[in-house]
């Protein structure tokens, strides 16, 4: 009798000890994503250079920048004047404790880059990955974009 | 014996005989089939003579047929080979000829791309001398603005200058195909600095 209470009350322990434990949760990435494509449409180049990790990649066509500040400097300074309405379609999503991504196609509108030149539409393919940083915040870690032919926009 | 010769002699009359009117007959070269069948039945029809000696014409006439049935078939197995000879060299004429036209159309083709290509070079060659005089005459005004009156006299010749340079028909801003010019082109350090078209969109 008294070994079964003993083993009652190990049971007893260990399940209060896993059931206090809680499972690491999985970061929301569309909440993520939205928040990085909204500061993109808002051209609020701070907050888009807040949510890059420090070892960020970007990779685009033959270009590969490294580090938040070239990131900041080549992709996102050079590119936000000339951009509006980005809108994107996820094909592939995932997240776990640590690493979240989303990929698929998007869309902007282009500015036109001369007086003369008319407005274009451009559209690609994309995939922006997260990842924890040790200070448990989730940041930007690699960027690739594939775009296609900026058509003028009627 | 005497016999035996003038026998001999009628065969041989008789083939050349045949030999000669067929191909006159013909008026072209004998088939193998024919031209050994002739030979074979001269041949037998001559030892078939020889061997039976109790029956000259007999023996003539077995060994005829027997050599010319002989000769017909090396001559059909000669003709065969011929045949197939004949087969795989034009299998292989035709294989060269349409080896020949592939090449051809493909050499028709890349000569199409490649001067499309070059039209499209000229093309954004020519917006982006077009755009560079207008940001040269912007940053002019820029600088005008910022320093004064003093700056517009130093300035002036600069952008006029300038403005010589361009070319004097009107800069295609949009591309034949419907896209925008790519004014970082030949740039190596851009993204997309390889493709006549604009393609940084994001």
């Amino acid at each position: 009798m008294t070994i079964m209470k003993s083993v009652i009350s190990a049971l007893l322990v260990i399940g209060m000890a896993s059931a206090c434990s809680k499972p690491s949760e999985a970061v929301n990435v569309q909440e993520l994503n939205q928040q990085f494509i909204g500061a993109w449409n808002n051209k609020d180049a701070d907050k888009i250079n807040a949510l890059l990790a420090d070892d960020v990649h970007f990779l685009q066509g033959n270009a590969h920048y490294k580090g938040k500040s070239e990131v900041a400097d080549k992709w996102v300074k050079s590119t936000l004047s000339s951009l509006s309405d980005l809108k994107t379609n996820v094909v592939s999503s995932a997240a776990d404790s640590q690493t979240a991504y989303e990929a698929g196609t998007f869309s902007v509108d282009v500015a036109p880059a001369a007086a003369n030149e008319p407005r274009g539409f451009g559209e690609g393919n994309f995939i922006l990955l997260w990842k924890k940083g040790a200070d448990m915040t989730w940041k930007l870690s690699y960027a690739q974009l594939e775009d296609l032919p900026v058509q003028v926009k009627n | 014996m005497k016999k035996i010769q003038i026998f001999l002699s009628l065969i041989t009359v008789l083939t050349l005989l045949v030999d000669q009117s067929a191909q006159a007959q013909i008026g072209r070269r004998w088939s193998p089939q024919a031209k050994d069948a002739t030979i074979g039945a001269g041949i037998g029809g001559a030892a078939g003579a020889i061997i039976n000696k109790r029956n000259r014409v007999v023996g003539g006439v077995i060994g005829g047929v027997i050599g010319g049935a002989t000769g017909y078939a090396i001559g059909k197995h000669t003709d065969n080979k011929r045949k197939e000879a004949a087969r795989v060299a034009e299998a292989n004429r035709v294989a060269a000829e349409r080896e020949a036209n592939r090449v051809a159309e493909a050499n028709r083709v890349a000569a199409e791309r490649e001067a499309n290509r070059a039209a499209e070079q000229s093309a954004v060659a020519r917006a982006n001398a077009e755009r560079a005089p207008a940001k040269a005459t912007e940053g002019v005004n820029k600088a005008v603005r910022a320093s004064g009156p003093v700056a517009v006299m130093a300035t002036a010749p600069a952008a006029t200058a300038t403005a010589y340079t361009a070319p004097a028909g009107p800069a295609p801003t949009v591309l034949k195909s419907g896209y925008l010019p790519n004014d970082t082109y030949g740039d190596q350090t851009a993204p997309y600095g390889m493709s006549p078209y604009r393609r940084k969109s994001w």
